[in-house]
């Protein structure tokens, strides 16, 4: 299984790159215009981190049958973050809609709730994305929101 | 994992049972059980439930009974170090499942959120559970599911386990899958029902 992931220049984007040896999909391909040449990169059955906010939902439903997805989401799609309504309101829309979709996709599908604690704890994202590949019946890890 | 006192509640059956025996055979830890068939009925013997579940590491709070098992939760969120709870993708269909059951669930899952974002509030893992066969509901809930699609039990006793290391974790649902029975389930507990919503 080869992986891939978007949005991997720093932060926790990068460390997932280097642990999972991950194929980056980054500039100068730009996820907003070239969704049709990204899917096209992706072969059956490949595992793709869609940890970049750039329309997540769109690849969510291009990607479903065809790769195992990990998507980054927030805390925000539960409680919106009044400074970034269309942020909240994008990962509000995209949770609602992976956990849907998860239930009948042909491949598994994690959607991970990440606060600004856990997004800080990339030994921890990674422990989880590997325990579930192992696991793939999960669809949902939520983190904690005091920490 | 460490040495941990852990307690379940409803461990002669289901996934109590699967969770029993797993920790069991792990004999670093001292798990203990308590069901109806040794004395602890989590509605009649709630007092001596509380009382004894108090200074466990973990707690998992898996017996269903109407709103007993938020009261547990209630009871022992400040009395416990951590506590698992176990909950149900029901929740997500109100709708579809008009039922006391999903009520308690959602209620449960509610009990839970608020826990994870109170100033000092312990580590609770909510986990959301596919539809269930179910072996000790059925004879006190009629509209809880009895289904044959299972949500894994060493996949939960798994997660438990990794919870236990990476107590960061709130939440974790698992999939489910519309099979034949579970749209019967669906039809028994409101003939009415919609399926498409979840085609």
């Amino acid at each position: 299984m080869k992986f891939y992931i978007t949005g991997s220049t720093r932060g926790l984007g990068k460390c997932l790159a280097r642990h999972f040896d991950c194929t980056t999909v980054d500039r100068p391909i730009d996820l907003n215009t070239d969704i049709d040449s990204v899917v096209d990169m992706f072969d059956e059955g490949d595992c793709v981190i869609l940890n970049a906010h750039a329309r997540q939902l769109e690849y969510v439903n291009r990607l479903k049958d065809k790769c195992r997805l990990v998507v980054m989401g927030s805390l925000a799609a539960v409680h919106p973050d009044s400074s970034m309504p269309e942020y909240s309101q994008d990962k509000a829309q995209l949770e609602q809609e992976v956990l849907k979709q998860s239930v009948h996709s042909k491949y598994p599908m994690l959607y991970l709730r990440l606060t600004s604690s856990s997004y800080k704890n990339h030994k921890m994202i990674v422990r989880s994305i590997k325990f579930w590949l192992d696991h793939p019946d999960i669809n949902f890890i939520g983190y904690n929101i005091n920490e | 994992m460490s040495e941990k006192k852990i307690v379940i509640t409803g461990h002669t059956s289901g996934i109590g049972k699967a969770i029993f025996d797993k920790f069991t055979e792990v004999s670093c830890h001292q798990i203990i059980g308590m069901s109806r068939s040794n004395g602890y009925d989590i509605e009649k013997d709630f007092d001596k439930v509380v009382e004894e579940v108090a200074g466990a590491e973990i707690f998992i709070n898996n017996a269903y009974r109407d709103q007993q098992q938020l009261k547990l939760f209630n009871a022992l969120k400040d009395k416990v170090d951590s506590m698992v709870v176990m909950g149900s993708v029901s929740r997500h269909y109100p709708e579809l499942i008009p039922t006391d059951y999903v009520q308690d669930k959602q209620q449960l899952h509610e009990a839970c959120r608020l826990e994870s974002i109170r100033p000092n509030g312990i580590p609770v893992l909510h986990l959301d559970l596919g539809f269930l066969e179910g072996t000790t509901v059925e004879d006190t809930d009629p509209t809880a599911f009895i289904s044959d699609y299972n949500t894994d039990l060493n996949d939960i006793v798994d997660t438990i386990i990794f919870w236990a290391s990476h107590p960061s974790i709130r939440q974790v649902e698992f999939t489910w899958k519309l099979t034949e029975h579970v749209t019967q389930e669906f039809e028994r507990i409101n003939p009415n029902v919609d399926l498409s919503r979840v085609k």
